[in-house]
């Protein structure tokens, strides 16, 4: 596995999975139950897609932010201010997210 | 005045988790309060002095504010307020001190919000426990609950902003059960505020309330009423009650159905959110402000609605700008933040004097 970036952990866990870049709304639809939500911060019209993700990156946030509250409502794992998970990260990709610590990491499956 | 430094402390303590410098675009409240401050402590003042000559004690007025949240934050608004517009610093600090006394009628413990919100008894929790229909849910009817208190969230925010939800939403807890269990409840008492929002008059639910029993949890509620911890709370649900405006959910189908229904309302209402023009948006932000005191207000005999003068005034204005100092820290976040709201410090940031 390759370490593609860091970030504040906001909510414990550790996740496999299909990650998924929204950018805009037009992302929405092609959102699967399941996928890991990378956006660079989240907000309250996300809350179908954010229902349906198995975990959350974001650029930017801190650990009081709405994805952080969010997540850890949701018991997902969540990682904030990555700062670049938005281009670093391809929809389609497979990744890791390890937010076990206090600092999280994402890494890229082979 | 320690009551002071102890809310200034936990205030600045949540604040300084987040980065201003990283708050992504958008309405930044702190650059357009400033514009009514003067007025909206006027009415406060008025209100005082309402309670003063009807001889209504702070607990007289515990009813018309949701919880503690909402007279947390309101408390350090004031300050903020105050410091904008150089309102006299009396009035200030009797008006601060009324809500300070209101907040700790209302609260059972910790009124200042170290780790907790609280405005049951041991004798509430104790009724409750004993004569509401909890039932025993597995794993995929705890996450469909948070995602039901999530969705409720969502609609929250998008009604009453970023700065005034605790009109609609309060988490209270943590309260500790027999056995290493815990209870939270998410109060959401407000989904048709058809004064600001004249399409949700009618909109059902207009309250929800979700009750969830945890086992071996370890876990906190902040200054803001965010729940914190570090465990998988959908996991540990043990039990769970949920009420759809007095209406008990009593199984899978009717959460999902809930659930899904709050969502599709998240998502229209924070569409007619993001679809306000600048100048809507300024609008709609201060009858939101007022509209959340409208029970104070109407209990005491006063207008609840903001002047069409003081609408009038804001219109066509930009916000103030300014920008936060570099802060790289979140030792130097808390004491910026707390420098910022403290009554007793003239620090303040001259952008956004008026």
């Amino acid at each position: 596995m390759k370490k593609l970036l860091s970030g504040v952990t906001a909510s414990n866990g550790k996740v496999e999975g299909v990650a998924r870049v929204v950018v805009s709304e037009a992302d929405f639809e092609a959102f699967q139950e399941g996928e890991i939500l990378v956006v660079k911060i989240t907000d309250p019209t996300m809350v179908i897609i954010m229902n349906k993700s198995a975990a959350i990156i974001c650029d930017i946030g801190g650990i009081g932010s709405h994805p952080a509250i969010i997540s850890r409502e949701l018991g997902i794992p969540c990682i904030v201010n990555t700062k670049t998970a938005t281009t670093a990260i391809k929809s389609g990709m497979k990744i890791t997210i390890d937010a076990s610590g206090t600092e999280g990491a994402i890494y890229g499956m082979d | 005045m320690e009551w002071i430094d102890q809310i200034l402390d936990n205030f600045s303590s949540v604040i300084s988790q987040s980065d201003p410098a990283g708050w992504s675009g958008g309405f930044n409240y702190y650059g357009f309060w400033p514009y009514y401050s003067k007025e909206f402590l006027d009415r406060l003042w008025q209100a005082y002095e309402k309670a003063e000559e009807k001889k209504l004690a702070p607990a007289d007025l515990t009813r018309c504010f949701l919880g503690p949240l909402f007279l947390r934050q309101e408390i350090i608004d004031i300050f903020f307020f105050a410091k904008s517009c150089n309102y006299d610093k009396e009035k200030t600090l009797k008006i601060a001190t009324w809500f300070k006394d209101i907040l700790v009628a209302k609260c059972t413990d910790d009124p200042y919000g170290v780790n907790s919100v609280k405005i049951l008894t041991h004798d509430d929790v104790a009724y409750l426990m004993k004569m509401f229909p909890f039932r025993h849910v597995e794993i995929n009817e705890a996450r469909e609950a948070a995602k039901l208190i999530h969705a409720c969230e969502a609609l929250s925010w998008s009604y009453y902003f970023d700065w005034n939800y605790w009109q609609c939403f309060e988490a209270y807890g943590p309260y500790k059960l027999p056995h290493n269990h815990t209870l939270l409840l998410r109060a959401f008492t407000d989904f048709a505020p058809g004064e600001v929002w004249p399409h949700a008059v009618n909109f059902e639910p207009s309250t929800v309330y979700v009750y969830t029993i945890y086992k071996d949890v370890d876990v906190k509620l902040d200054f803001w009423s965010h729940v914190n911890t570090k465990d998988n709370l959908p996991a540990k649900m043990t039990k769970l009650l949920v009420l759809e405006h007095g209406k008990i959910i009593d199984n899978h189908e009717q959460l999902i159905a809930l659930r899904k229904k709050m969502e599709v309302a998240a998502v229209m209402q924070g569409k007619r959110f993001q679809q306000l023009t600048f100048e809507e948006l300024k609008q709609k932000e201060i009858q939101t402000k007022y509209y959340t005191y409208k029970d104070l207000f109407n209990t005491l005999e006063l207008d609840w609605q903001p002047t069409q003068e003081l609408l009038n005034k804001v219109k066509g204005k930009p916000l103030l700008e300014f920008k936060f100092p570099a802060m790289e820290t979140i030792e130097e976040r808390k004491t910026f933040w707390r420098r910022l709201a403290d009554p007793r410090d003239n620090y303040f940031l001259q952008e956004l004097k008026q």
